[in-house]
């Protein structure tokens, strides 16, 4: 399934780019995700949560990070099995950072290969609405660590918890609203 | 209740025609029923099966340390240890290989990798999670067409013979003689469709209770099984344990419908589990393991064409199918048809010429096959034909009712003799067709479309007069594995004038105890109430092979129908013998002999039940016991005309069945109440098809379907109501005329739905869309129409 997102972060091309650099603190930002060991050669051990609907899967597993300096681009791929539900993940991540003045747009595309039980959940849509929220997540709290004061209080900052439950019905609620949306529009059209 | 029967019992003996309630239902309805999962036995362990999550891989290790390192786990069993006792594969019922449990690679996701054995089910399932497999991804296939294309990877290397993914070639009719005819057709209509993969979805799932005594070596198997005799061989062969110490226990079983035909790899690792530990174990399957990797059905890519000629005759039929077998051809069927009984895609029409050529191939999705609630692949050719004249009428500009009644096979040519080689056995078409559009005023129906289409409303009526084959069949040309497919049946009368009837077929909720008993009821007169069924138990009744393809009627049903004329016969004896006559001018009527002329002499069954132990004459036996194996001359060809008007919203695409007319002719109806909730299932099952049930694969292999939430079932309220009626047209060969009725609504319904859709659809020329037709298929089809 690919994916892709932009987001804006208002803050400076160069801002963003270090912040990129500080993978545990990007990794905290991101709902369900940790970061467990640092392997050294761009290459982190952790984990990463996630809770849909019914299901709630803990893919372990590597991912390695290979940032583009020169070209404020990089990927990430990573790899991960969910042991107790018997889902496995890969993830094959291109991000790339461009900036304008005080703002910085940030494009990412994502390929995600998900099997076992987590991937026979038959609704692409809902998956790829609840990616959306988890960037936006990661986004906010991005803006969070950006505008600390100090670094103690940047490390406090972690993503919410808008995973699991809340997360799923809160992109429900996004997709249902969209087809409810849709189906007034429809009626709008069709009411003389 | 619609259908008129005319017994000739009275109701007290309850014979032929006689719509009383099903004995069985006793149980059910008090929740009383004996199911696989009710069975508890003495230190009985428990198994949960380790499934792949990915679709093509290669297995590089299993690591099961943990989980053998839980409290409560008794064992752990891969497909390694399988190995070492030569059982980590098996045969399937279409004579390829099957794993049992994976050695080397895993080739669909589901595929059984390895099982633990607990002290409980909880245990078990959580100790699966703790095995940990590293696999190496491979390409991954789920198209057949897919799979043969160049340089496809080689799914089935584990077979030395295979370089490519092709199951089989198959082929039927005559080539020439259909070119020919095509070549001198004024027109030529075609189609192209997907019979998407669906899956019978039983409401019990499967499972097993194996129970191995190590001192006697005595094997009992508690299952989930359609056939429990077949399987009994199967399990011989496969372990190599003396056949008369396997005995195979098939209890109340909820819902078939081909599902439990197949032998499953857990009922195999259960049984050599129970051999290992020496303990019984219990293995049930969850909903999502059921549909993941249990017997899937249909999964039929067709093309067909019909030839005509400008008058609207069909002069020829040509058709090509790739079938899509999964990793491993397991489909339950006639070994000499490797298509099932497709090549019954002429259906009820009359033309000289018909070609068919089957091509199966491998994929990496779950194997199986089954003919679900049909006749090995007759729902995937009704529907086709069906299809492809609907469409024809249109090309031709005829009404499709007007355009079947022309080409109808005529009641005087029977028995017909089809282009692929089939003998139907009776029929009157026309009139099963008349009468539903008389109940359906469909002239009136027509005018109403019109007038509808006018105001911008889509009305279409869809027709499907198919016909079936089913009760397989003769012993010259039908076999599963080598066994022949006759029936059998087993009737033994007590002193007292009760009886008990074993059968070698199995009933999922068909109601056997009482149509069977229904039948000996009509031919010996003992009342209904009186006779038991006995059913599943090999141990116990006579070697059959099994209730699938509506043959249970044909066949056993018409081996009752012998074994209790056999009966009678010696019971005519019997009673000359009592009242000092000759047996010839003894007279019959159910439940007692008469002399000739003097209606008061009499003796009934029960006095010569009683005196079969107790006062015999001379020359004869004693006892009022036989066993018939009945050995089907022909198949029966059961038919019908099923009408349904939909109303299609061109906004939205949904659609929704206005009605639903189904006139059915199974030839004589043994227990009407019963046959009419046989329909009634099927329609419903048949509009699930139509509307909303697939089984589909990402392009990883992932199964979409997994779930009830997925796949779809119809429930009270999306499903419509049926107006039922009924012809009646004996089959001249089965001893009580009956043809068999359990497929017939699934088997020729799902063309009438979809061809109402594409009827409310035809003037904006749309003449096809893949099921299930849902509303943004519908949708999408009316919006490309409008394009041009």
């Amino acid at each position: 399934m690919k994916i892709s997102h932009e987001f804006e972060v208002e803050r400076p091309i160069e801002r963003v780019w270090e912040a990129f650099q500080d993978v545990p603190s990007v990794a905290q930002c991101l709902p369900g995700a940790s970061i467990t060991e640092d392997k050294g050669d761009n290459v982190y051990a952790g984990a990463v949560e996630v809770k849909l609907g019914p299901m709630n899967a803990k893919f372990e597993g590597e991912a390695t990070i290979t940032p583009d300096h020169e070209n404020h681009s990089g990927s990430i791929i990573g790899k991960g099995v969910d042991r107790s539900g018997g889902s496995r993940g890969q993830v094959d991540v291109e991000y790339r950072l461009a900036g304008s003045g005080e703002h910085t747009r940030v494009f990412v595309d994502a390929d995600i290969k998900l099997s076992g039980a987590v991937a026979q959940f038959g609704r692409t849509g809902l998956i790829e609405e609840m990616s959306k929220r988890l960037i936006d997540e990661l986004v906010y709290c991005l803006h969070g660590k950006l505008d600390a004061e100090t670094a103690e209080e940047a490390a406090a900052i972690e993503a919410g918890d808008v995973k699991g439950i809340g997360l799923f019905f809160s992109s429900l609620v996004t997709w249902i609203g969209g087809l409810v949306k849709r189906l007034i529009g429809r009626m709008r059209k069709t009411t003389p | 209740m619609t259908t008129t029967s005319h017994p000739k019992t009275p109701p007290e003996i309850g014979g032929i025609g006689h719509s009383i309630r099903r004995h069985e239902d006793a149980r059910f309805i008090q929740g009383a029923g004996n199911y696989v999962d009710d069975i508890e036995l003495k230190g009985m362990l428990h198994m949960a099966i380790l499934r792949s999550p990915v679709a093509h891989a290669k297995i590089l290790s299993i690591d099961t340390s943990e989980a053998e390192a839980m409290d409560g786990v008794v064992a752990v069993v891969t497909g390694e240890l399988m190995a070492q006792h030569n059982l980590a594969w098996m045969p399937t019922l279409s004579g390829d290989t099957q794993a049992v449990l994976a050695t080397d690679k895993v080739r669909f996701q589901g595929q059984e990798v390895a099982a633990v054995i607990a002290t409980d089910s909880y245990i078990a399932r959580d100790a699966v999670s703790m095995i940990f497999v590293d696999y190496e991804e491979l390409p991954v296939i789920t198209d057949p067409r897919q799979a043969m294309a160049e340089g496809a990877v080689v799914i089935r290397d584990d077979k030395e013979d295979q370089t490519d993914n092709l199951v089989y070639d198959w082929e039927s009719g005559d080539k020439d003689l259909t070119d020919r005819a095509f070549a001198e057709a004024d027109k030529v209509v075609s189609i192209e469709t997907h019979y998407p993969r669906s899956h019978p979805s039983p409401l019990e799932t499967c499972g097993a209770v194996a129970d191995v005594d190590p001192i006697t070596g005595q094997v009992t198997v508690y299952m989930t099984s359609q056939a429990p005799h077949a399987h009994r061989t199967v399990f011989a062969l496969v372990t190599g344990l003396p056949e008369q110490n396997i005995r195979i226990i098939s209890p109340d079983i909820g819902g078939g419908f081909g599902n439990k035909v197949p032998v499953y790899p857990g009922y195999v690792i259960a049984t050599a589990a129970s051999l290992l530990i020496g303990k019984p174990v219990k293995w049930v399957e969850s909903r999502t393991e059921n549909l993941i990797s249990t017997g899937f059905a249909r999964d039929y890519h067709m093309k067909g064409e019909l030839a005509l000629n400008s008058e609207g005759r069909i002069l020829g039929l040509r058709s090509e199918i790739w079938s899509d077998q999964g990793a491993f051809f397991s489909d339950a069927q006639p070994t000499k048809f490797k298509a099932g009984l497709f090549h019954i895609v002429t259906g009820s029409y009359d033309y000289p010429a018909a070609h068919v050529i089957a091509h199966g191939a491998y994929t990496n999705k779950a194997p199986g096959g089954v003919a679900y609630r049909c006749s090995f692949r007759v729902t995937e050719a009704s529907y086709l034909i069906e299809r492809l004249v609907q469409n024809a009428a249109y090309e031709i500009g005829m009404d499709p009712a007007e355009f079947r009644s022309l080409n109808f096979i005529k009641p005087e040519q029977f028995p017909y003799h089809s282009p692929t080689g089939f003998v139907y056995d009776s029929g009157d078409y026309e009139a099963a067709m008349r009468k539903a559009l008389g109940i359906a005023k469909y002239e009136e129906l027509r005018e109403e479309q019109k007038a509808a289409r006018e105001e911008g409303r889509l009305i279409g009526l869809g027709l499907a007069s198919f016909t079936e084959v089913v009760g397989a069949g003769g012993s010259d040309e039908y076999d599963i594995l080598g066994l022949k497919m006759f029936d059998s049946a087993e009737l033994r009368i007590h002193p007292t004038g009760k009886a008990i009837l074993k059968l070698g077929v199995r009933s999922q909720g068909q109601g056997h105890e009482t149509t069977f008993a229904q039948i000996v009821a009509e031919e010996l007169g003992i009342p209904v109430g009186d006779i038991k069924v006995v059913e599943g138990d090999t141990d116990n009744t006579p070697y059959g092979l099994g209730t699938y393809a509506s043959r249970s009627t044909p066949v056993a049903g018409a081996a009752t129908a012998v074994i209790s004329r056999m009966l009678r016969e010696k019971a005519r004896k019997i009673a000359a013998h009592l009242m000092e006559a000759s047996p010839d001018d003894l007279e019959w009527e159910p439940g007692k002999f008469s002399v000739a002329g003097s209606p008061d002499k009499f003796v009934t069954i029960q006095d010569v039940a009683f005196a079969a132990y107790t006062n015999m004459p001379p020359d004869t036996e004693y006892g009022l016991e036989g066993v018939h194996y009945y050995d089907p001359p022909n198949m029966t060809y059961p038919f019908g005309t099923y009408v349904v008007v939909v109303e299609v919203d061109p906004e939205t695409g949904v659609w929704n069945v206005d009605r639903m007319v189904a006139v059915d002719d199974c030839g004589v109806r043994i227990n009407p109440m019963i046959v009419e909730g046989q329909i009634q299932g099927g329609l419903t099952e048949g509009f699930a098809a139509a509307a909303m049930q697939w089984i589909t694969f990402d392009e990883d292999g992932n199964c979409i379907g997994s779930n009830f939430m997925d796949y779809l079932v119809p429930t009270a309220w999306e499903t419509p109501r049926f107006e039922l009626d009924e012809t009646v047209t004996p089959s001249p060969h089965h001893p009580i005329g009956a043809k068999g009725v359990g497929e017939s609504a699934t088997v020729g319904s799902p063309a009438a739905y979809v061809n109402a859709v594409i009827d409310a659809l035809a003037h904006l020329g749309v003449r096809n869309i893949d099921m299930p037709l849902l509303p943004d298929r519908v949708w999408s089809a009316i919006q490309d129409a409008k394009k041009g």
